[in-house]
């Protein structure tokens, strides 16, 4: 086994263009992610029963699956009720998903060790029950949140990998094909898992960072 | 004859200086209360006696031989600790029995006699197999002692072994100390309780900024303090 | 949707929930040991030491690329190595080294969090570091261990479902291949979906039972975390 530099150089273009692809499905996941979490948190923490069991109930449902097969979901059934999205934007549906029911039990569980005690005093003040959440909770919260939120970002790159089976054409995706059309195939997973540590290091050497900034 | 001789103790953290040049003897059956402001160095001076804490020079003898075996040392030196740290997981008699069982070889029944013996002697004769969660702050501090004493120390470390105790505890251990301490039994104790240091304490040394700046027998402390940061101090702990 | 057809699919994909599930239980079996010993042997090494190096460099290559791309690497590089095994055993082989390397972290953080203090009673009473270990850290760590171990077997199942690309039989793999061949994805992917459900909803119950009851102090049970 010897490691051919010129097949490497020769194909870490079409690897660094994928790696784009990588990070904007992630990226937009991410968006989905921060947009549903905190909906589906509130929902869990002050709707009203009913709403507080259905989501409940999505939470626990999306996390007994292999995102696999949320993927799978999103990209086969979805189109027989009538949403027919591109393997890409099926992605993002998917990983945003995925990630926001992770995040919102981030959200949740960070906001209940605050314990009972903030909860009281935000009530005693004459707080209704959700502005004592959103005005005095969730601030004390954000700084527990924001640690474990990025990583699930790294998260959400690593499981915009899976998207290669709906073919889209990220990192994997390429990577797996070109290694089936040349045979090079050291070569090439190395530029595979080199840029994936590129990108997931980066994002857990940030979250490092503003862990140790809201630390002090 | 001496037990313990330290001489020349320095310790840093980085470059800050915990224990600066410290000489301590101490007497077979000499009862050492220490006490001084926080951050004095007082537990780093018990914590190098038994090597929790690498002194950065300096020299300790215990009996006259210097301490080349840090498990051997320390299984002839007790140490009681301010938060207890008693092994959860253990009840009161495991607790005491554990060290005498695995390191000086007893067998199950003589390391459970020796700790029931030791458990009657703290006044816990009835608590052997409680676990440390079903004790309260002074229980588990006199299982704590047992279990230093199982090991059956020449010497017993104490670091501040009341400060984590509510009030009404304080009293049941200090009672336990003192008994220890007219048994023979070698003692240093870093403690605030100046009561406990003048009923039963031989000298009281008084530490500041990482050195022993004042030593004397207990009349002579409390009545004529033989250095000004002390009578500070003692003003201020005893609420004059 | 045709209810007929879902319960013909569900007998179908028993089977292959039983490989699932026998992948991901000797994946656990294999990496638990090895990785909640490394992991607590890592806690106790010098940063600088060569094998807290390995370590950290097996947990840095683990976590930081999905397991896709292990999942490649065991399929492809074993072959050039003149080595041929089964794919059942690239599977496990890919799932341990994976778990593994998570699990390190699990042992590493557990043999860390018991307070310092233990240690120190242990030394102060004369045992060495290594006996203080085994006597007294190891089974508090132990403890907290329990929850985030069997938290791993459902991370295990649901990235067993990633060997299906490796064309590994396993549940996902044979949903994909009746879906194709009966073009009917909806309602198959429904009966998988259930069948996954029902095992890592089960054992996340289990594990949060197991937990409450062994420590009221809590354990070190993640938040979760959905890819590996
Ligand atoms: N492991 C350590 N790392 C850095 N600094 C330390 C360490 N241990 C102690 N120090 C510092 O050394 C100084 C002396 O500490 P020590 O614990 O001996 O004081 P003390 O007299 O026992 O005080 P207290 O009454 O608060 O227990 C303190 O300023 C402390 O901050
Ligand atoms: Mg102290």
């Amino acid at each position: 086994m010897s490691f051919d530099w010129a097949a490497f150089f020769e194909y870490l273009p079409r690897l660094i263009k994928a790696a784009g692809v990588t990070l904007q499905v992630s990226l937009l996941s991410l968006g989905l992610t921060c947009l549903l979490a905190p909906l589906l948190a509130m929902g869990r923490l002050l709707g009203p029963p009913p709403l507080r069991a259905t989501v409940q109930a999505f939470i626990e449902v999306i996390r007994g699956l292999p995102p696999l097969v949320v993927i799978a979901f999103c990209y086969f059934a979805l189109p027989k009720i009538g949403v027919v999205l591109s393997g890409f934007w099926c992605g993002v549906l998917a990983l945003g998903v995925v990630g926001a029911v992770y995040a919102a039990e981030i959200i949740r569980s960070a906001i209940e060790s605050l314990g009972k005690g903030q909860l009281e005093a935000a009530l005693a003040l004459g707080f209704a029950r959700w502005r004592a959440v959103l005005d005095i909770l969730l601030p004390q919260a954000l700084r527990r949140i924001l640690p474990p939120l990025t990583n699930e970002f790294a998260n959400l790159i690593k499981a915009s990998s899976l998207l290669s089976v709906i073919s889209v054409h990220e990192i994997s995706q390429v990577g797996q094909s070109l290694i089936f059309e040349t045979f090079v195939v050291i070569e090439i997973l190395v530029q595979m898992a080199v840029l994936y540590l590129i990108i997931i290091g980066g994002v857990s050497f940030l979250s490092r960072r503003l862990e140790k900034g809201l630390a002090e | 004859m001496t037990l313990l001789q330290a001489r020349g103790l320095v310790k840093r953290f980085g470059t800050f200086v915990a224990l600066d040049g410290v000489d301590l003897d101490l007497q077979r059956g000499e009862r050492l209360v220490i006490c001084g402001p926080s951050g004095s160095g007082k537990s780093t001076l018990i914590r190098c006696i038994n090597r929790l804490e690498q002194p950065d020079s300096g020299a300790i003898t215990i009996e006259g031989l210097p301490s080349t075996n840090l498990q051997a040392l320390r299984r002839r030196v007790g140490m009681v600790f301010q938060q207890f740290n008693l092994f959860p997981n253990l009840t009161a008699r495991e607790n005491v029995a554990v060290a005498p069982r695995k390191l000086l070889g007893l067998s199950r029944t003589e390391a459970d006699a020796r700790a029931e013996t030791l458990l009657e002697r703290v006044q816990l004769a009835g608590h052997a197999d409680k676990l440390p969660s079903g004790l309260s702050g002074g229980q588990q501090q006199r299982v704590a002692i047992a279990r230093a004493l199982a090991m059956e120390p020449v010497l017993m470390l104490f670091d501040e072994p009341t400060s984590a105790l509510d009030p009404e505890m304080i009293r049941e251990v200090l009672d336990v100390m003192v008994e220890l301490g007219q048994g023979g039994m070698s003692m240093i104790v870093v403690t605030h309780e100046m009561g406990f240091a003048r009923r039963a304490a031989d000298r009281i040394g008084f530490m500041d900024q990482g050195r022993i700046v004042a030593m004397a027998p207990p009349q002579e402390f409390f009545d004529a303090p033989p250095h000004p940061r002390l009578v500070r101090f003692l003003d201020n702990i005893l609420g004059h | 949707m045709d209810p007929v057809f879902m319960a013909e699919v569900l007998v179908r994909l028993l089977p292959p929930l039983g490989l699932t599930i026998l992948l991901s239980v000797t994946a656990l079996a294999i990496a638990t040991p090895l990785g909640l010993a490394l992991g607590a042997w890592r806690a106790e090494l010098p940063d600088r030491h060569p094998a807290a190096r390995l370590i950290d460099a097996w947990v840095f290559f683990v976590r930081g690329t999905p397991i896709l791309i292990q999942i490649f690497a065991v399929y492809f590089i074993l072959p050039k190595l003149g080595l041929q095994p089964p794919l059942f055993v690239m599977g496990v082989g890919a799932l341990v080294g994976n778990s593994a390397g998570y699990q390190i972290e699990i042992g590493r953080a557990a043999v860390q969090s018991v307070p310092k203090g233990q240690w120190e009673a242990a030394l102060a009473l004369g045992f060495d570091r290594r006996a203080s270990l085994r006597q007294f850290i190891l089974p508090q760590a132990a403890r907290r261990m329990v929850g985030p171990v069997m938290n791993e077997l459902s991370q295990l199942i649901k990235a067993s479902s990633v060997l299906s690309v490796i064309t590994l039989f396993e549940l996902h793999k044979a949903a994909e291949a009746i879906s194709s061949a009966n073009l009917r994805f909806s309602e198959v992917i429904v009966v998988e979906g259930f069948l996954y459900f029902v095992f890592i909803f089960g054992i996340s119950l289990i594990a949060k039972a197991v937990e409450r009851r062994l420590s009221a102090a809590g354990g070190l049970a993640d938040a979760g975390s959905f890819a590996r």
